[in-house]
């Protein structure tokens, strides 16, 4: 464990909070797992990476326009489909999202190919030196960005008449109603959030890494761990979740007790000990660090 | 209304039962394939997409069985019927693809030619694929029914590792010869089986080029970080690197498996950079090396070579990298630069180079001239063999030995082909250079790796 691993640890953190916070909230509130929440996070990749090579527009400028498309490709998601079927049980919506996601993916294939894709700008790889470690400018830039974006939500929710609305119905959905709620509005207004959050999340990640359109399915488990560690459908929570699950899985990966060959490391086991690490979470405390207990 | 503490304990049932379910399914993904299908979502988004697939191949099978017949009238005495699973949709679809370029290259060619020649008669060659997804279970299935229900005489690999093992034992069940180019890993040829051969270069070999022409650059480096996937065949890869490398008289200072498919790969860079490794080598996927290289710049960490099993072979590797892939080390089955004088129908790279341009529009990688080469296998197999009896074509593929343009094909007593080498390649100024062995190799190796700093 070094200094880096703090770091990249950080940096992952940052990311990982912005895909949890979109994930939290659709089901705090909508009360639905929304697992085509990885396919929203590839299509904004998708986006950033067409508009970089076609339009040669800067990733981090096309940001607040792939967050825009999303949140209007949520809004009609949410507006023609889901709200459909919303009064069903779990069970349907799970499956519905999950219909959704294996679509996406397939149209993800069809329209984009498998062939690896990246975004290359000219400051990719550029860190600098803090102490013994490397900051790559651009994942400092996207740690930066969740948190605004975190702030922004987080004034929008308790400031706003709609934010309110939107916090009154996930508190009492009946007693929402009875004040002229429109729930079904409040429903479609979230979900366009929650996708625009997932679009930047994919904007940033484009320039990480190559990616595929089946690379982006471990972004819902991921998500969903973060949710779990912060607790549902709080935004502080999805906050915290996501740093301490990007900090968890860099300390891991670069633990190392002893040296040179003969070393125990812990960094294949890696996904398995986030995981226990979870299960553990939920026995011990099972609304979250930062959730309230029977408040959703 | 539900009480508060109602909607707790179903909220709490409900979330660890999802979590159980997310679980169980991620581990049924990691267990079921080779290259990172990390959702159970995206196994079944296969399923359905390719029985459309599936049935356009079949349909398509069928049109070229008819078209080869009509031909076999006037020119041939019979037809002899392979048939192989291919992944024509599914995670493996792109590279699948090539293989499927190289067989349907060989069968042209061969029947172009007036077809195999046994006891005098000529027979012309007709294929039969299948989809199986990039499954391994439903190759195996695919297998059996090509065999049982499509009648034919022998079987051609699959893609990948994976899928190799299952059809390899149906291959044995059955006593169908099955000649393969696409899975390397010495499981595939440790089992016992006596009906597959593997005309590729098995997992040992994939870094062991590239460790033996770094010991042979000057000034000689001293110390190897290896970092792996941990599937099956990148371990084995990774192993014989280490073995290989400690033989070459390199000390190997971290060796660290890291979970497939990872594309967060800074923690194990950051590892090695303290290390001070001065090679750092990758058994891993396409995109993990990537992520390698760029983990590598990021950390301005500079290693005087980075080489990796797989990755730098395949054009998408500078797409993504753009210059950061110059001076990166890749082993290959098979380059078009290579220069082995052949006695096959293409005998040469160059001459195989253009006629799969001139087929196909695009230059054949690695996994086509695998494919070919299972073909020329099961050619001369069959033409020193004379007869199409499964067994008898059996002993003979068992103790082939021809020069091809590929390379030699000899197997050894498990089936594997121990006798090619591998070939090293180089990205140089945007374009990939054979460059190892030297006898082969269209240039030298760049050596050693300039800074990041002081790169151009």
């Amino acid at each position: 464990m070094s200094l880096q691993n703090v770091v990249s640890g950080l940096l992952l953190g940052g990311m990982l909070a912005l895909i949890g916070m979109g994930f939290s909230l659709v089901w705090g509130i909508l009360n639905i797992v929304n697992l085509a929440h990885a396919p929203t996070i590839m299509f904004g990749a998708y986006i950033t990476y067409y508009f970089y090579e076609g339009l040669h527009i800067d990733p981090f400028l096309a940001l607040p326009i792939t967050m825009g498309i999303l949140a209007i490709f949520g809004f009609l998601l949410q507006q023609f489909l889901i709200n459909r079927i919303i009064k069903s049980t779990l069970l349907i919506t799970f499956l519905l999202t999950f219909g959704l996601e294996v679509m996406f993916v397939n149209l993800g294939r069809l329209i984009f190919s498998g062939v690896p894709r990246t975004v290359k700008t000219d400051y990719d790889s550029a860190s600098f030196s803090f102490l013994s470690a490397e900051v790559s400018f651009k994942k400092l830039a996207g740690l930066g960005i969740a948190l605004i974006l975190t702030f922004l939500l987080y004034l929008f929710m308790s400031r706003t008449k709609i934010g309110n609305a939107i916090r009154a119905t996930s508190m009492d959905l009946n007693a929402a109603k009875l004040m002229g709620i429109n729930i079904a509005n409040i429903y479609t207004v979230t979900y366009a959030i929650s996708a625009a959050l997932a679009g930047a999340a994919g904007a940033l990640l484009s320039t990480w890494n190559s990616f595929t359109p089946d690379e982006f399915g471990k972004y819902n488990i991921r998500a969903f761990a973060v949710v779990v560690l912060g607790g549902l459908g709080s935004i502080p929570g999805a906050l915290i979740g996501g740093l301490a699950f990007g900090f968890i899985s860099e300390i891991i990966g670069g633990l190392t007790i002893g040296s040179g060959l003969d070393a125990f490391t812990l960094s294949p086991w890696k996904e398995g000990i986030l995981f226990l690490s979870l299960v553990l979470v939920l026995i011990i405390r099972p609304q979250g660090l930062m959730g309230k207990e029977g408040y959703r | 209304m539900i009480s508060k503490s109602r909607v707790g304990v179903r909220y709490r049932m409900f979330t660890l039962l999802a979590t159980l379910g997310l679980l169980l399914s991620m581990t049924l993904a990691a267990c079921g394939d080779n290259t990172a299908t990390p959702v159970p979502a995206t196994t079944t988004a296969a399923a359905t997409t390719s029985a459309a697939t599936t049935a356009a191949t079949t349909a398509s099978g069928a049109t070229s069985a008819a078209a080869t017949t009509a031909a076999a009238t006037g020119k041939f005495d019979g037809v002899i019927k392979f048939g192989a699973p291919l992944s024509l949709t599914g995670s493996l679809n792109n590279e699948s693809k090539q293989t499927q370029n190289g067989y349907e290259l060989w069968k042209e060619a061969v029947n172009n030619a007036g077809g195999i020649k046994i006891a005098g008669k000529a027979y012309s060659i007709d294929i039969t694929y299948y989809d199986d997804e990039s499954k391994q279970d439903k190759s195996a299935q695919l297998a059996e029914k090509l065999i049982k229900e499509d009648k034919v005489n022998f079987l051609l690999g699959p893609y990948g590792t994976n899928s190799t093992k299952t059809v390899s034992a149906i291959a044995e069940q059955y006593k169908i010869p099955m000649v393969e180019g696409n899975g390397a890993a010495e499981s595939i040829f440790s089992q016992g089986y006596k009906y597959t051969f593997g005309v590729l270069s098995p997992s040992s070999n994939y870094l062991a080029g590239v460790v033996d022409a770094l010991a042979a650059q000057s000034p000689k480096p001293k110390t190897v970080a290896i970092l792996s996937a941990n599937d099956n065949f990148s371990v084995e890869v990774a192993d014989a690197a280490k073995k290989v490398a400690e033989k070459n008289g390199f000390q190997v200072v971290v060796y660290e498996k890291y979970p497939n498919a990872e594309t967060n790969l800074t923690s194990q860079v950051a590892k090695v950079k303290d290390s001070n490794a001065e090679i750092l080598l990758n058994s891993g996927h396409l995109n993990e090396a990537i992520a390698v290289v760029k983990a590598a710049k990021e950390l301005k960490y500079s290693p005087v070579a980075m080489g990796f099993s797989v990755g730098p072979g395949l054009p998408e590797f500078a797409d993504n990298l753009k210059a950061d892939a110059n001076y990166v080390l890749g082993g290959s089955q098979w380059t078009s630069a290579v220069k082995y004088k052949g006695t096959d129908i293409f005998a040469s790279s160059q001459k195989y180079y253009d006629d799969y341009k001139k087929k196909f529009g695009v230059e054949p990688a690695y996994q086509a001239a695998d494919g070919t080469a299972c073909g020329l296998a099961f050619q001369y197999a069959l033409e020193k063999a004379g007869t199409l009896d499964p067994t008898k074509v059996r002993d003979t593929l068992a103790g082939l030995d021809i020069m091809t343009f590929y390379g030699q094909i000899k197997f050894d007593d498990r089936g594997a082909n121990i006798y090619k080498p591998m070939v090293v390649e180089q990205w140089q100024s945007g374009k990939k250079v054979t460059v190892w062995p030297n006898d082969v190799a269209e240039t030298k190796m760049l050596f050693p790796t300039p800074a990041w700093d002081k790169r151009s």
